[in-house]
């Protein structure tokens, strides 16, 4: 009697995993596929550099995992995790597209400003505007506009100007003693919540040393922004310590 | 007839333990379902489904094979599968990033081009 009900318990529980079961065949296709896609991401060379590290890497776990429990015989977690593999290997290919393509934009519209900025230097008679030029200020609408990130003009930790920044904000000084109208606006970012408002305190620097160098402080609108305004980048739109330097009322003859 | 009578109640309780997770199991796959719902329409509403058509196409899929794994009550793959529909949010994600970056380049160029032409 006693045998005849551990049999029937034994042939129980054995369907019951046969009914779950995903057969190995299938395990296989699923991680050759996302090995080949793998193989497929890291063939591309202008994709390559743009793929997100960290999709990546844990899809790479993911495979070796599955493989892992292929060996183990556990069908279905391996099954879900080379699933997985692929889907997150997927997202990556598409993330990475569109850094590419916002990298491309950056590029596009700097060269295209490059250009204009030639264009204007052949055909205009006004002879200041090689300081526009070579300050590398880039027209947009009816301002100039510039960023510069913080490692660019300062250095150590209490802000100081460096020799490098010094040289760069001399530039746009340039400009302001050549275009006597002209008012600039400094706009301090930071990339983190502003409690200490060391946004407003860049801008502020940069005022200081424009005013030693001869500048009117009135045409000096120094300011911070914290982190409210973000930067287009490749990676998308992030929140970076940066200067932005905004040049208006410049006419061009 | 102890060992029977002890054997009988044993599976009783195995029987019932086993209704219990599949309970479980049960609930949290229609819990994950329901997420997996109101995601996709929140997508579809706030998206031009046109773009992610594909996408949207795989998800449905991925819970339709659920609902057939919940009726044939295999929970544990039924799960497996509404998790790789959630975690098919991430593709639909990045393609909408890589759309949104297409426009814009777009965007830019005709303003540009429009600028030069002024000028």
């Amino acid at each position: 009697m006693i045998k005849k009900i551990f049999t029937v318990l034994i042939i129980v529980i054995s369907s019951q995993y046969s009914l779950f079961a995903w057969d190995a065949g299938k395990v296989k296709k699923s991680i050759q596929k996302a090995e080949s896609y793998i193989s497929e991401i890291e063939s591309n060379i202008h994709l390559k550099e743009f793929i997100p590290y960290e999709y990546y890497s844990s899809a790479v776990v993911n495979i070796r995992n599955a493989r892992n429990e292929l060996l183990k015989k556990e069908y279905n977690v391996a099954y879900f995790y080379s699933e997985v593999a692929y889907i997150k290997l997927k997202a990556a290919y598409y993330f990475a597209k569109a850094r590419k393509i916002r990298f491309d934009e950056i590029v596009y519209e700097r060269d295209h400003y490059k250009n204009n900025k030639k264009y204007l230097d052949n055909r205009a008679s006004d002879s200041n505007l090689r300081y526009i030029i070579e300050a590398n200020l880039f027209k947009k609408n009816n301002i100039f506009k510039i960023e510069f990130l913080d490692k660019e003009i300062f250095t150590g930790s209490r802000l100081r100007i460096s020799s490098h920044g010094k040289l760069l904000i001399d530039r746009i000084i340039k400009v302001l003693t050549a275009y006597k109208k002209c008012r600039v606006k400094l706009v301090g970012h930071s990339g983190f919540n502003d409690f200490k408002k060391i946004s407003g305190y860049k801008a502020r620097i940069i005022k200081r040393y424009m005013t030693e160098k001869g500048i009117d402080p009135d045409r000096i609108d120094a300011f911070g922004a914290g982190n409210r305004i973000v930067m287009k980048t490749p990676l998308g739109y992030r929140r970076i310590n940066r200067i932005e330097i905004i040049v208006s009322g410049i006419e061009i003859k | 007839m102890r060992i029977l009578n002890i054997l009988i109640i044993a599976i009783i309780i195995l029987c019932n333990i086993g209704r219990v997770i599949a309970s479980d199991q049960l609930v949290e796959v229609k819990s994950l379902q329901n997420i997996v719902k109101i995601k996709l329409n929140k997508i579809k509403k706030s998206v031009k489904a046109a773009d992610i058509k594909d996408e949207i196409g795989v998800i449905e899929n991925y819970l339709k094979d659920t609902e057939k794994l919940v009726k044939d009550e295999e929970f544990e793959k039924a799960y497996y599968i509404i998790s790789l529909a959630i975690s098919y949010f991430n593709v639909i994600e990045a393609k909408i990033e890589m759309n949104s970056a297409e426009i814009e380049f777009q965007k830019l160029r005709t303003e540009l081009s429009d600028e030069d032409k002024r000028e």
